[in-house]
């Protein structure tokens, strides 16, 4: 974690602008949220901290390892989500997530270990964790062979350096670029296929990073509410399954009980097809200026009392969603 | 159950110890038929119900031809029809309506028809395929019918190469499972190095090439660098998901103490279409040639024409067998074209270059040629494959070329260690110290290397 530029970029961002309020997700929020127009609306000093394709898992590391070591916490966290990712420890933490999840990691963290990995390891696997120092190390050689490859690569090709490289390879693969319609039958496919634990809509919030998250904002005094992003799939009528439906239903009273705003965009009207981009996002243009006044509308009404002054944003580079 | 999830590796384990512990064949089969089901059922337990049914009807059908030699005919016809017909409706019936549809609505008609969901079952063009074979050879005397149930029942359903093949035939395949076998730790130790290579080929080469290939493939417009490099990286992702399964399913046999057939044989090597036909899946190749083509005239054909008629309408089904999309196709058309084209040219059969600047102009062509034809088969649709190639740019940006060799290199690094093992097989003596010890790093690269979004084998879906 120590040395990582994506975590010194939000320790110094959130440390230089003393936020009253962090809205933390992934790139839902990212694309969704202006912070220019959010500042104006609030009148609140902000930070949106996001990384695209982070889950429940990431968002409790920043709150555990980046908030509650600010020396002038923030007075709200405001997390977004989709779904039941709430209570997915295992989601967005292994593959091409888990070096996100590495740079925000402390030296140990137990609870990540078991809620993200342990749990759901097999015994081969949980025996490989613990006796072979190449298998726990993986990510890291990887990195490694990936990082001297892009070093070649910008030797050949004189691009200059791995960042150069990094950034090329992304701009060929910029979503602008993709057919749009295979784009969004990729997205919807890898989120099925990757994470097939993403059908449990048991509610487990002692499970889950969820509980942790609570404990942790409790602590610290910091009043947490919850933004439930609307998804392309919402523009269509009954689209959620019954199951989610049930699991909607246990995770409203379950805030309820705790006194946990939940601001729900699910069945929101005016949010049409017009205002969401490539994927399962809103766009950028009218998409981003709808969303952004209503969010700050339904934050001031449900969730905030302060004052209006001044928002910046800290984007984690590197990761798509 | 698929090979490269852990519940395999317990399955197979407890199956391996018993089916040993057995000794006696007779049980040994019965074991092995349990376990087949068991493996083939553990996602979908109905589709027992299909490769049962397969089993039952061939079995009889069998039977049935040894017993009344008169009826040969028609019980062959009984055969082809109850495996071609569950191939037809499972893997075929929503493409002919698609397209029956798409005419009659070119001609202003809209006739009252709808597609069905219907779930494809994994391995069904193999095993029917195999089942064929076994009812095909007996017809034409080459074969006994058999009398035990249960090992033929083995021969249709034997696990390892259940889904996705080889596709063996009953002369090679039944003895096999009709004798005793017994332990050989050379055979174990083949079966092993075999396994470690299947696996390297599948979860470290060709699932982390999959990501580029996949977005590649996904862009809008992708140019010609881009598209070749996207292409190239295609095959050696088929090549090493398909011949890493293969390996992986004759390494498991041998440690059961039997040998399934070579299906792949340095497919990249080839000079000619007929060659590379030769050593590309090797199985199904064999199988076209000798129930489709061979019986349709083959190529003792004198007239061109008939020549022409047949070659054309065996690798249009070859292409059909894979997949039920215009791509798969014209794919198989495409070949078919090209072997015309090379017997016209005096290029077919057995021909050899004779020189070694023919044979480097000869390779380069064929792997050009194969490419393209990759290109097709990979296709999310002929639209795109069109769309692509009538608007490709031959202007090549930074960001196309960059990532166009961080790709070859990609590909180069993760090959390097397999490219070193064939060469130490290869060669006798001291090398089979570095032999093993390459072994021992593809195993290390696999801990490190494989990939956590690992897919579906590619010939799953055929």
């Amino acid at each position: 974690m120590i040395g990582d530029k994506r975590v010194s970029d939000v320790s110094g961002t959130i440390n230089s602008q003393n936020p009253e309020l962090i809205l933390l997700g992934n790139s839902m929020l990212g694309e969704a949220v202006g912070q220019e127009e959010m500042s104006r609306a609030l009148g609140l000093p902000s930070v949106k901290v996001w990384l695209g394709g982070s889950g429940s898992a990431w968002w409790y590391l920043v709150i555990k390892n980046i908030v509650s070591e600010l020396p002038h916490k923030p007075k709200y966290i405001g997390i977004f989500f989709r779904d039941n990712y709430l209570t997915l420890p295992q989601h967005k933490t292994s593959g091409k997530h888990k070096s996100g999840i590495d740079a925000f990691a402390g030296a140990r963290e137990e609870t990540l270990d078991q809620l993200a990995y342990f749990n759901s390891m097999d015994s081969v696997e949980l025996a490989a964790q613990k006796y072979l120092p190449l298998f726990n190390h993986r990510t890291q050689i990887k990195e490694t062979f990936d990082r001297n490859l892009q070093q070649l690569t910008a030797k050949i090709t004189d691009a200059g350096d791995v960042k150069k490289v990094k950034k090329l390879v992304a701009i060929a693969f910029d979503n602008d670029k993709m057919n749009p319609v295979m784009l969004d039958r990729r997205q919807l496919a890898d989120e099925l296929a990757q994470d097939e634990y993403r059908k449990d809509m048991s509610f487990h919030p002692d499970r889950s990073f969820l509980d942790h998250i609570i404990k942790l904002c409790e602590e610290q005094g910091i009043k947490l509410f919850f933004v439930r992003v609307k998804r392309s799939r919402d523009l269509r009528v009954n689209k959620q399954s019954p199951d989610l439906l049930a699991y909607m239903s246990l995770f409203n009273s379950y805030l309820s009980e705790k006194d946990i705003p939940l601001i729900d965009f699910t069945d929101d009207k005016q949010l049409v097809s017009k205002h969401f981009g490539k994927g399962d996002h809103l766009n950028r243009g009218s998409g981003r200026t709808l969303f952004t006044q209503l969010l700050a509308e339904r934050i001031e009404k449900e969730v905030l009392v302060g004052q209006k002054t001044f928002v910046a944003a800290v984007k984690i580079k590197g990761q798509d969603n | 159950m698929i090979f490269t999830s852990y519940t395999y590796i317990y399955f197979f384990l407890i199956v391996g110890i018993l089916y040993w512990g057995v000794r006696k064949k007779a049980i040994q089969n019965y074991l092995l038929l349990g376990a087949s089901y068991l493996f083939y059922g553990w996602i979908t337990p109905w589709f027992c119900l299909l490769i049962a049914s397969s089993t039952i009807v061939d079995y009889f059908c069998g039977r049935a031809m040894g017993r009344f030699p008169q009826w040969k005919k028609k019980l062959l016809c009984v055969s082809l029809i109850s495996n071609l017909g569950l191939l037809g409706v499972f893997k075929y019936f929503n493409f002919f309506i698609e397209n029956f549809l798409f005419v009659f609505s070119q001609m202003g008609m809209s006739p009252n028809l709808s597609t069905l969901q219907i779930v494809l079952p994994v391995g069904i063009s193999f095993y029917t395929f195999q089942t064929l074979s076994y009812t095909i050879d007996i017809y034409r005397g080459k074969l006994a019918p058999r009398k035990n149930f249960i090992d033929f029942a083995v021969f249709v359903s034997f696990f390892p190469q259940l889904v996705a093949g080889p596709i063996e035939r009953a002369t090679h395949f039944l003895p096999q499972i009709e004798r005793s076998r017994t332990w050989s730790w050379g055979r174990f130790e083949r079966g092993i190095v075999l396994i470690i290579q299947g696996y390297f080929k599948k979860l470290v080469i060709a699932d982390n090439i999959v990501f580029y290939v996949d977005k590649i493939f996904m862009l809008e417009s992708p140019g010609l660098l881009l598209m070749a490099a996207g292409t190239f990286a295609f095959s050696i992702q088929i090549y090493a998901d398909f011949s890493g399964y293969t390996d992986i399913a004759r390494g498991t046999a041998k440690l059961l103490g039997i040998n399934l057939m070579k299906n792949f044989n340095f497919p990249y090597f080839a000079v000619t279409p007929s060659d590379f036909w030769r050593r590309w899946h090797i199985s199904l190749s064999t199988w076209i040639r000798d129930y489709i083509y061979i019986p349709l005239g083959g190529s003792r054909q004198k007239a061109m024409f008939g020549y022409v008629v047949t070659i054309m309408l065996t690798m249009f089904l070859c292409g059909l067998w894979h997949g039920a999309a215009w791509n798969y196709v014209v794919w198989g058309v495409y070949h078919g074209i090209l072997l015309v084209v090379y017997r016209l040219c005096g290029l077919d059969g057995k021909w050899v270059p004779s020189n070694v600047f023919k044979l480097l102009i000869s390779w380069s062509v064929m792997y050009v040629l194969v490419l393209i034809g990759w290109s097709i088969f990979r296709a999310p649709s002929m639209a795109w494959w069109l769309h692509s190639v009538s608007n490709v740019t031959f202007a090549v940006d930074m960001a196309s070329f960059v990532t166009a060799v961080f790709i070859l290199l990609k590909i180069s690094a993760y090959t390097f260690p397999l490219l070193l093992l064939l060469a130490a097989q290869y060669k006798k003596g001291w090398a089979t110290f570095c032999s093993s010890f390459i072994q021992a790093c593809l195993l290390i690269m696999i801990v490190i290397f494989h990939s956590e979004t690992g897919q579906d084998f590619i010939y799953f879906q055929f």
